[in-house]
C-alpha cells in the first residue's frame, strides 16, 4: 500500500499518469498540427510553395502576406469584415442589454408574452428565414451592403448553431441583471432617480461583465459567419474575409501561399481577441448559455 | 397605479421596442413568410400561387431527402458521441493535473473551436489533399478523401469534430470546477481505476452539463451546413448532401424556393423537440 501511494505521487513512473500524458500529447499534436501547417504555408517562399507545398517551415518570408494584403485585395476584405462585424456588435449589444434589463427588472404589460416571442427565435433554424430575408433586403436596397449582413445577424438570424444574436443576448443579459440584488435599484429610486437613470447609472455599470461577454461572442460569431454574408454580402468589393477566403479556395488554381496568408489575416484578430478577452469569452459561453 | 409602476411601464416598453422591431423584421416575419411560401409553387421570381400541401407530399417521395436524413442522423450520432467522449476524457485529465502545462494545453485545445469554419475547411482540405497531403503521407495511403464518395462524408465529419471538441473541453472543464475532488480520491483508495472513477464518480456529478452540451451538438448536427458546403458542397454528386445543403441548393440554385421553404419547415420541426428541451434546461 505504501509503495502504491508513492508510485501515484511519482510523476513519470506511474502507469496511469504515463497514459494520461500520452493522451494529452496526442491531442495536442492533433490540435496543433493543422495550425502549424497554416503558419508554415503563410511564411513560405513562392518557390517552396511550388516545390513542396505542404512541407513544414522550409522557408520564412513575408511575401505571401504582403501580396495577399496589397495585390489580392485582402486589405479591402479585411475592412469589409471589420465593418460588418462592427455593425453587428454595435447593434446587438445595446439592444439586447436594454431588452434584457427590461425583462429582468421592469414591470410592463405583456412582459412574459413578449419574452416568449423572443425565445421562439432560438428554435427556428436560419434556413426557415433565409429566402424571405433575401427578398426583404433586396426590396429596401440593403442586399450586398455591410448592413445587409449585419442586420439579420444582429436580429439573431445567424445561421446554424447561433450562439449570439438578439434572443441569445437577451437571455444572457436578463440572467445577468436578475442576479444583481434588487435593493440597489430601489435605493436609487428612493433618492428620486428615474427608471432610465436607475438603468444607465446604477444597474448598467454592474452588468458590464455581461456586456463584455456578449460583445466578444457577437464579434466571434459575426467575424466567422459564412452563410449569412455569402447570401447577403457577397458583392465583389463588399464581401468579408470569410467569403473571400472561400472564393479563393474554390478557385480553379488556388495559389496556396496567398490562400494561407488570407486565412492568416482572418485568424489573427480572432486569436488576439481571444487572448485579450479570454475570460469574457469563456464566461459567456459557459455561464450564459449553460446554467 | 403608482408613479413607479407607470414609469416602469413606459421605460420597459421603450427599452424592448428597438430589439422587438429588429427581431420581428429579420426573424419572425421572414419565418412566417417562409411558412406561407411552403404552401405555394413559388420559384423565387414570379408571383406564388397557393398549392396546399403539394410540396410536403413531394417531400415524402423524394429519395434525396431520405438519403440526406440518414446522413444527418449519422452526423448527429457520431458527431455528438465522439467529441463528447474525447472532450470529457481530456477535460478530466486536465482537471486532475492543474499547472502551467495543462493550462497551456487548455488554450491550445480551445483554439480550433474559435477558428473560422472557412479556415478549418482550408486546413483540412490541405490535409486531405490526395497528391501531397499529410494524411496520405502519414498513412502511406493513396486515398482521395474528399473526392471519393466512400470516404467524403466521414472526412468532412472528422474535420467538423476537430473544430468542436475544444468547446466541449471548455464547458466540461468549467463544470468540473464544482466536482468534489475528495470523492475521486476516495474511489482511488478503494481501488477504482481511472475509467471506473470517470464513469461512476465524475460523470454523474457533471451529467446536467453533459446533457446540455449534447443537446447543443444534436441541434447543430441537424442544421449542419458550413463545413460540409466548404469542403465538398455536398458532393461528390450528392454523397455528402445533408438536409441543410439540400435546402440551400433547392432555395437558391434550383429555382425551387417553395420546395426549399418546405424543407426548411421540415428542418425546424425536426429540431424543435430538442430546442424546446434545451430551453427548459436553460431557463430553470
Amino acid at each position: 500500500m505504501r509503495l502504491r501511494v508513492k508510485l501515484d505521487r511519482a510523476p513519470i513512473l506511474s502507469g496511469p499518469l504515463l497514459v494520461e500524458a500520452l493522451i494529452l500529447f496526442v491531442a495536442a499534436v492533433v490540435a496543433a498540427f493543422p495550425l502549424l501547417l497554416l503558419v508554415s504555408n503563410t511564411f513560405k517562399s513562392a518557390n517552396d510553395v511550388k516545390r513542396d507545398p505542404f512541407g513544414l517551415f522550409t522557408s520564412f518570408e513575408f511575401t505571401s502576406l504582403t501580396l495577399a494584403w496589397s495585390e489580392a485585395n485582402f486589405s479591402q476584405f479585411f475592412i469589409n469584415s471589420v465593418v460588418i462585424t462592427g455593425l453587428t456588435v454595435v447593434i446587438t449589444v445595446p439592444l439586447a442589454t436594454m431588452a434584457g434589463y427590461a425583462f429582468a427588472r421592469l414591470e410592463f404589460p405583456g412582459r412574459e408574452w413578449i419574452f416568449r416571442l423572443f425565445l421562439i427565435g432560438l428554435m427556428i433554424p436560419f434556413y426557415a428565414m433565409m429566402v424571405p430575408i433575401f427578398h426583404e433586403l433586396k426590396a429596401v436596397g440593403l442586399l450586398g451592403t455591410p448592413l445587409g449582413a449585419a442586420l439579420p445577424m444582429a436580429a439573431g438570424a445567424n445561421g446554424p448553431g447561433a450562439t449570439a444574436g438578439m434572443a441569445f443576448g437577451i437571455l444572457l443579459m436578463r440572467s445577468i441583471f436578475m442576479n444583481l440584488p434588487e435593493e440597489i435599484g430601489d435605493a436609487a429610486r428612493t433618492d428620486g432617480a428615474s427608471e432610465i437613470q436607475v438603468f444607465l447609472r446604477v444597474m448598467l455599470p454592474l452588468g458590464i461583465p455581461g456586456v463584455a461577454a456578449l460583445s466578444v461572442l457577437a464579434f466571434l460569431q459575426a467575424w466567422n459567419a459564412f452563410l449569412v454574408p455569402l447570401l447577403y454580402a457577397s458583392a465583389r468589393d463588399g464581401k468579408p474575409l470569410a467569403v473571400a477566403v472561400w472564393g479563393f479556395a474554390a478557385g480553379r488554381t488556388p495559389e496556396l501561399g496567398l490562400l494561407a496568408a488570407g486565412s492568416m489575416i482572418m485568424v489573427i484578430p480572432v486569436i488576439l481577441v481571444f487572448l485579450v478577452a479570454r475570460r469574457s469569452m469563456i464566461s459567456g459561453l459557459s455561464s450564459g448559455s449553460f446554467k | 397605479m403608482g408613479p413607479v409602476r407607470r414609469s416602469q411601464r413606459r421605460t420597459g416598453l421603450l427599452l424592448i421596442a428597438p430589439a422587438l422591431i429588429l427581431y420581428s423584421t429579420f426573424v419572425l416575419i421572414p419565418a412566417i413568410a417562409n411558412l406561407w411560401f411552403s404552401f405555394t409553387d413559388w420559384t423565387g421570381f414570379v408571383e406564388p400561387s397557393f398549392i396546399g400541401l403539394d410540396n410536403y407530399v413531394r417531400m415524402a417521395e423524394d429519395p434525396r431527402i431520405h438519403q440526406a436524413l440518414i446522413r444527418n442522423v449519422l452526423w448527429v450520432i457520431v458527431g455528438t458521441v465522439v467529441p463528447l467522449s474525447i472532450g470529457v476524457v481530456l477535460a478530466v485529465i486536465l482537471w486532475q493535473h492543474p499547472g502551467p502545462i495543462t493550462s497551456g494545453l487548455r488554450v491550445l485545445y480551445f483554439i480550433p473551436f474559435i477558428l473560422p469554419t472557412v479556415v478549418v475547411a482550408v486546413l483540412w482540405n490541405w490535409l486531405y489533399n490526395p497528391l501531397q497531403g499529410w494524411l496520405n503521407h502519414i498513412f502511406s495511403a493513396n486515398v482521395n478523401w474528399l473526392g471519393d464518395s466512400n470516404t467524403a462524408f466521414a472526412s468532412v465529419l472528422v474535420a467538423a469534430m476537430w473544430g468542436v471538441t475544444g468547446f466541449i473541453i471548455l464547458i466540461v472543464g468549467a463544470a468540473l470546477t464544482t466536482v468534489d475532488k475528495d470523492l475521486t480520491d476516495a474511489a482511488r483508495v478503494d481501488g477504482a481505476n481511472g475509467l471506473q472513477r470517470l464513469w461512476h464518480v465524475i460523470v454523474p456529478q457533471i451529467s446536467p452539463v453533459l446533457i446540455t452540451v449534447a443537446t447543443v451538438l444534436l441541434i447543430g448536427g441537424i442544421g449542419v451546413f458550413d463545413i460540409v458546403f466548404l469542403l465538398t458542397s455536398g458532393g461528390p454528386g450528392t454523397a455528402t448532401e445533408t438536409l441543410g445543403i439540400y435546402t440551400y441548393r433547392r432555395s437558391f440554385l434550383d429555382f425551387d424556393a417553395a420546395y426549399g421553404a418546405a424543407l426548411a419547415v421540415f428542418l425546424t420541426i425536426l429540431a424543435l423537440p430538442l430546442a424546446l428541451y434545451l430551453h427548459r434546461r436553460r431557463l430553470t
